[in-house]
């Protein structure tokens, strides 16, 4: 976060923020970059043990927010204090205050909630920046979708943050109210030296579970369709990934390392002792350490920790969100380890004379500062890596082998051929645990990344006409790159709402389309015959475009990669009766109210093109249509193989993977999962 | 009974099987249904007609084991009553005397009026010719105890029956010590038994709120509940909710009590709002209430603890009943699953236990009229006013969070549901000449088996008969289990009841027979997607070489959560599962089993022979 150059400009916006001129020179104020806010680095249990509690207090360096007003309410999130359990509004914490600027905002504390409040706020923002940073632009909540008529997307500048909003062991993000809700509870401990029984614990006061639950928030604003479980990696995806957000951020803060790597002795092992720091912090509460279990466990004889070895057959075993989402965690650590291992094998070797061997006694402050700043800045990559492949990812119907795909080819883009090792890192904690991308030949870059388009004259005529028009979005989105209601208002314009919008554009020149048919793996051509409604305006397929949005991303040799990414996205109906499958045309307002029997169907594809050149650099897809192997267009056909797999999933090993609750009050398992996350989260 | 079924009541009774069954046994085994029927439950015409048909039906055995060693038990005719989901059985005795020694466990069904009640209760009665020697009662649950409180004036009525005893768990009673014995931790039970009756009041508080939310218009338009996004509705997911909630709060606390309660009880009369006085009555369930104090009975309760033993009883000579639960330990009742540490130690589908907080049945509880108000967790001063013009009332309403809080009840209901069926009282019954055991485990979850492995038995130790692979004697409870030939399946065959390794992974018996209490043409609402358990199903049919009786097969899936057409139904893998028995285990299985004349409309019924 430190690294960041401060903005000249009155909001901490990045650095291609166009310069303002101003009429007479004067001097300008000069803004801070930064709001220092105390908080804890894990939760409030770890300021009751000795050995922890030194650490536990962090000072978070949050971006100045000018017009940050009371609540705290900013630009990315609105904290409102309102416990509806006993009815009661908390005064809202004024980080303005005079006492709150020079002490670095409120004391850390359980008993007031003004410092829950800062916490919150403090993490969130955390989070958000860290986001930014990988995606390389600004986060977007996900729009308010509303039936009937009139508009149906509503722009939502802030997420809502309720720092006590129910009295459970459970804090969800709720993608119908844009709000995390945090409960708190009382705790029946493990450990009762940590946690007194019968005491209150708030879930808003963990690092964790707030950057968890912003993380599965700034998700849903990228993929509406990550929250449907179409298949058993999809939300343990959800679950693995705001797991992985929050486990790195940690290791982003170097004071928290520096005191554990002071604290190895010796131990050349000390990556150990990062995935013992990854397990026990932050674990408390919640259910959130499920996740992490993955990553190894302490030795009964020796009381030593040591990393879980992985097992190919969990993947193909564990259905259970958590369960299964804990193997990405434990995938993406291994990585990490690896990588962070190898980052500081010179030093030890410079420490140890060559030998290997440290002498005894502590380690000396210079070693332990190189190795935690490694530390930190190996998970700052692990963490930029994992955010940045999102956009390199399918929007429907996601596996972890194509999260995988994702992060390679992210890598690729940006890096080019250069530091091989991250990726290799990566491959080999993936293949370790059995999780292989479907249809690939092997498990080399080459052939993870995906590859350029492959073109015809045709293709290059149809990608011309998508270029042209991208060109004309990104001179108009350079204009407003600070204001995130303009972003979204002018991509949402230009992706469906104006009257030449790129939706219209697709639709005219690419109706009946063979060629883009194949490129997409969408029904272009005779799309009624595999349940997809006709388009409402034009004639030809119904479809969707989600998200079209500009990237900016500085590579390391100092460059920029440039790209304009948006999404397509098609649905259509499937009936499954006696092992026969049929075709639905699904009505309209079907979302809302329609047959359980009929299961819905989507394929989608993302588009990634280089804005300077406007090419197009991939298409990724995950077809709605059956695909030949050879590349070759395909018959507007389903992907049957796709099609029943997603219904045994939904409707056999799926519903029995879930919990308790989810059995008893959740309403059906494919839809209709008002609150995924409350669902989820409920223990 | 000639005539084919028209509905498949029962697995066994493919038509074929039937018609065979009816030619070799159902002159014998068929019970005049109605001379049943006609058993008055008026005074004047009382016994008569009914202990004659009771009389009718049991002879064939009597007169079997009256050959043998009179006056001691040899068999024991389980009959199982068929009201619906929930547990009702009557066991019979069998020692060669005139009238054998009468057993009523719970009488209870998750729904029926009085109507449809009555006809079992009155069969029940001519059944045990208007007498029971034990009436014991599992636990406080709807579906253990609805038939009391349905039919009270036929189980209250001196005239119509009598009871000799009656046997409940010990923590029924109000102390914890009686007995001379004691609880692990007197405070950490009575601290339990608090909780337990704040729960309950608070799951219905909850129910309450949520209805009086839905049904309020005020917040439909406010937090925009009628606005689908994407699936649904707010309003319809807290419809659906709320409907299984009140299936939660009803099973625990009855519907219309209430109504009546309130009237008998206005709110202040007895002082200290629900957690008061009027609170020990909102707290129970009728049934239990009639079965407690208004069912006639000389002597006083049994209280039941386990590691004891009830034997010497006139009656039921050759029969020693062990009691195993509920524990003794209040950790134990809190535990609905197995640790971490024992691996696939339940049936459960996710790892997680239920996390025990009582805030939230506090905040519940005060959302009722005349209750204290939930206490803030910060101090008063941090608190600010509400005004008209704060962004929570006036900005985006749809984001509102005023009910959201209330699904927490959700949680409370399966925490509550867990811990009442963990208070089970759980007999162990043992036919003493071959050791052979039938084994009654109400609902008993988890941390209640678990229990039963750390009774220390004391003498009784010595009773176990079997030897580990060091040449040890085996733990009683151990034992037990290696003993068992019937297994009531606790808990209608969820995931909840039935432990694995400690559990059914050690009823190894080759004569194991079990009896399920599941119905799904009457059954709890949201519960059919939890029963039967598939795993349990899949170890419990080899044991049982397909020895399972469920009270109605009708509808009910192998699998529950995989409704694709060519699922295969329950009984049609209970069919499969026979293929296991040899002939002989096949003619002896279908010997012992009978049902009354109706298609087993009323009851099936298994005898266990303890020879």
């Amino acid at each position: 976060m430190s690294s960041r150059k401060k903005p000249r400009a009155a909001a901490a916006q990045p650095e291609s923020q166009p310069q303002q001129q101003q009429p007479q020179p004067k001097i300008l104020p000069k803004l801070p970059s930064f709001r220092n806010l105390r908080g804890y680095a894990f939760d409030p249990s770890m300021s009751l043990a000795l050995d922890t509690a030194t650490i536990n207090e962090i000072v978070y360096q949050v971006p100045w927010e000018k017009e940050l007003k009371a609540g705290p309410v900013g630009e990315y999130v609105e904290v409102i204090d309102y416990d509806p359990t006993t009815r009661t509004l908390y005064a809202p914490a004024d980080l303005n205050d005079d006492y709150a600027l020079a002490m670095d905002g409120f004391d850390p504390g359980e008993a007031d909630p003004r410092f829950h409040q800062q916490m919150v706020y403090a993490v969130a923002m955390t989070t958000i920046r860290n986001f930014e940073i990988g995606l390389g632009r600004k986060v977007i909540w996900a729009p308010r979708r509303t039936a009937g008529k009139g508009k149906s997307e509503h722009y939502v500048p802030r997420l809502r943050i309720y720092p006590h909003a129910v009295r459970d062991a459970n804090a969800y993000y709720s993608p119908q109210k844009k709000a995390l809700l945090f409960g708190y509870f009382q705790a029946t401990p493990v450990n009762r030296s940590l946690h007194m029984p019968g005491a209150l614990v708030f879930t808003c006061l963990s690092h964790d579970i707030i950057a968890h639950e912003t993380a599965h928030a700034i998700l849903d604003g990228m993929f509406p369709y990550y929250n449907e479980p179409t298949n058993p990696d999809v939300l343990a995806f959800h679950e693995a990934f705001a797991d992985i957000v929050a486990l790195f951020q940690h290791f982003t803060f170097p004071e928290v390392l520096r005191h554990q790597i002071s604290r190895t002795r010796g131990d050349l092992e000390s990556q150990n002792l990062l995935g013992q720091l990854a397990q026990e912090f932050g674990i408390a509460m919640g259910g959130y350490h499920s996740l992490r279990d993955a990553i190894g466990s302490k030795d009964e004889k020796t009381g030593k920790w040591e990393p879980a070895k992985p097992d190919p057959a969990d993947y193909q075993t564990k259905i259970e969100p958590h369960a299964r989402g804990s193997i990405l965690v434990a995938a993406v650590f291994d990585a990490f380890l690896s990588i962070y291992k190898h980052q500081v094998a010179d030093l030890l070797r410079i420490a140890s004379d060559g030998s290997g061997v440290l002498r005894q006694g502590a380690l000396h402050p210079d070693l332990v500062n190189r190795l935690a700043d490694e530390a930190a800045r190996c998970s700052r990559r692990v963490l930029h890596m994992c955010i940045r492949a999102l956009d390199y990812c399918p929007p429907v119907d996601l596996t972890f082998g194509e999260y995988l795909r994702g992060i390679i080819t992210a890598d690729v883009d940006l890096k080019g051929e250069e530091q091989h090792v991250f990726r290799i890192a990566f491959i080999e904690a993936f293949r370790r645990r059995g999780i292989y991308p479907h249809g690939i030949r092997s498990m080399g870059v080459e052939a993870l990344a995906h590859s350029g388009v492959s073109m015809t004259t045709e293709t290059e005529r149809l990608i011309k006409i998508i270029a042209d028009y991208l060109g004309e979005y990104r001179d108009k989105i350079v204009k407003h790159l600070g204001d995130r209601k303009r972003i979204y208002e002018i991509s949402r314009d230009f992706a469906f709402r104006d009257s030449d919008s790129l939706h219209h554009r697709l639709l005219v020149k690419m109706g009946d389309s063979a060629e883009f048919q194949r490129l997409t793996g969408l029904a272009w051509k005779d799309w009624q015959a595999v349940g997809v409604a006709d388009s409402r305006a034009v004639p030809g397929p119904r479809f969707m475009i989600n998200y079209l949005r500009l990237v900016s991303r500085p590579t390391p040799e100092g460059g920029m990669v440039n790209n304009i990414v948006f999404s397509l996205q098609q649905r259509t109906g499937v009936r499954i009766e006696k092992g026969v499958l049929t075709p639905v045309t699904l009505k309209d307002n079907e979302e809302g109210e329609d047959d359980p029997h009929t299961m819905i169907f989507r394929g989608g594809c993302t588009f990634v093109f280089d804005l300077d050149r406007l090419q197009l650099k991939y298409v990724i897809s995950k077809p709605l249509l059956a695909c030949p192997a050879d590349g070759s267009a395909p018959e507007t056909k389903l992907d049957e193989e796709r099609v029943r797999a997603q219904y045994r999933y939904q409707y056999a090993t799926g519903p029995q993977s879930m919990g308790e609750y989810q059995a008893y009050f959740g309403s059906s398992f494919a839809r209709s999962l008002n609150e995924p996350f409350a669902l989820l989260h409920q223990h | 009974m000639a005539a084919p079924r028209s509905r498949p009541r029962h697995a066994s009774l493919s038509a074929k099987k039937a018609a065979k069954k009816t030619a070799k046994k159902a002159p014998v085994k068929k019970v005049a249904k109605k001379a049943a029927k006609k058993a008055p439950a008026k005074k004047a015409a009382k016994k008569a007609p009914a202990k004659k048909a009771a009389k009718k039906a049991a002879k064939k055995t009597t007169k079997k084991a009256a050959k043998k060693a009179a006056g001691k038990v040899t068999s024991a005719s389980v009959r199982m009553y068929r009201m619906g989901t929930g547990d009702c059985f009557v066991i019979k005795f069998h020692s060669g005397r005139a009238r054998p020694y009468t057993m009523l466990l719970d009488c209870g069904v998750c729904n029926g009026s009085k109507e449809f009640i009555r006809p079992y209760v009155e069969d029940i009665i001519a059944h045990v010719e208007g007498h029971v020697d034990a009436l014991v009662v599992t636990h406080e649950h709807k579906d253990h105890v609805y038939g009391f409180d349905q039919c009270r004036d036929l189980f209250t009525d001196p005239q119509t029956l009598t009871v000799e005893e009656k046997w409940l768990a010990w923590l029924e009673s109000e102390t914890a010590t009686e007995d001379g014995d004691g609880a692990e931790g007197v405070e950490a039970v009575e601290q339990l038994k608090k909780d337990v009756k704040k729960m309950k009041l608070a799951l219905r508080a909850a129910s309450h709120e949520i209805a009086r939310a839905i049904g309020d218009e005020d917040n439909h338009d406010r937090a925009n509940w009628k606005e689908a996004r994407r699936g649904y509705a707010p309003l319809r997911a807290y419809e659906n909710f709320a409907k299984t909630l009140a299936g939660f709060s009803a099973l625990h606390l009855g519907e219309d009590e209430e109504a009546e309660d309130k009237a008998a009880l206005p709110i202040g009369a007895a002082g200290g709002g629900l957690l008061g006085a009027k609170g020990d009555v909102m707290s129970s369930l009728k049934g239990m209430r009639i079965v407690k104090d208004e069912i006639p009975c000389e002597k006083s309760i049994r209280y039941c603890w386990p590691g004891r033993v009830i034997e010497n009883v006139p009656g039921l000579e050759g029969i020693r009943i062990f009691i195993l639960g509920p524990p003794r330990n209040a950790a134990r009742i809190r535990q609905s699953h197995a640790p971490k540490e024992e691996k696939g130690g339940d049936y459960h589908h996710n790892e997680d236990a239920l996390q025990h907080s009582m805030a939230f049945a506090a905040a519940a509880l005060a959302t009722q009229d005349g209750e204290e108000p939930a206490k803030p967790p910060f101090d008063p001063a941090y608190a600010i006013p509400m005004l008209a013009d704060h962004a929570y009332e006036t900005e985006d309403r749809w984001r509102r969070i005023d009910h959201d809080w209330l699904m927490g009840a959700g949680q409370l209901a399966l925490r509550l549901n867990s811990c009442i069926n963990n208070l089970s009282l759980v007999l162990a019954i043992e036919f003493m000449g071959s050791g052979k055991v039938m084994l009654f485990p109400g609902d008993a979850e988890y941390g209640n088996w678990a229990s039963w492995h750390e009774i220390d038995w004391g003498r009784l130790g010595g009773l176990a008969k079997g030897k580990d692979e060091d040449g040890k004697r085996l733990h009683l409870t151990r034992d037990l289990l290696d003993r068992t030939v019937f297994y009531k399946v606790a808990h209608h065959m969820s995931h909840h009841g039935t432990a694995r390794l400690k559990g059914l992974h050690l009823m190894n018996h080759q004569e194991l027979v079990a009896m399920a209490t599941l119905d799904y043409q009457n059954i709890g609402e949201g519960w059919a997607g939890t029963m039967p358990n598939r795993p349990i199903l899949d170890d419990l049919l080899p044991r049982t070489k397909g020895r399972l009786i469920v009270m109605n097969t009708t509808d009910v899936p192998y699998n529950p959560a995989d409704p694709s057409d060519n699922r295969a139904s329950l009984a049609e893998k209970i069919e499969e599962a026979r293929e296991l028995m040899t002939t002989r285990e096949r003619d002896a299985f279908d010997a012992a089993y009978s049902e009354d004349e109706e298609d087993g409309k009323l009851w099936m019924e298994f005898e266990v022979h303890g020879e």
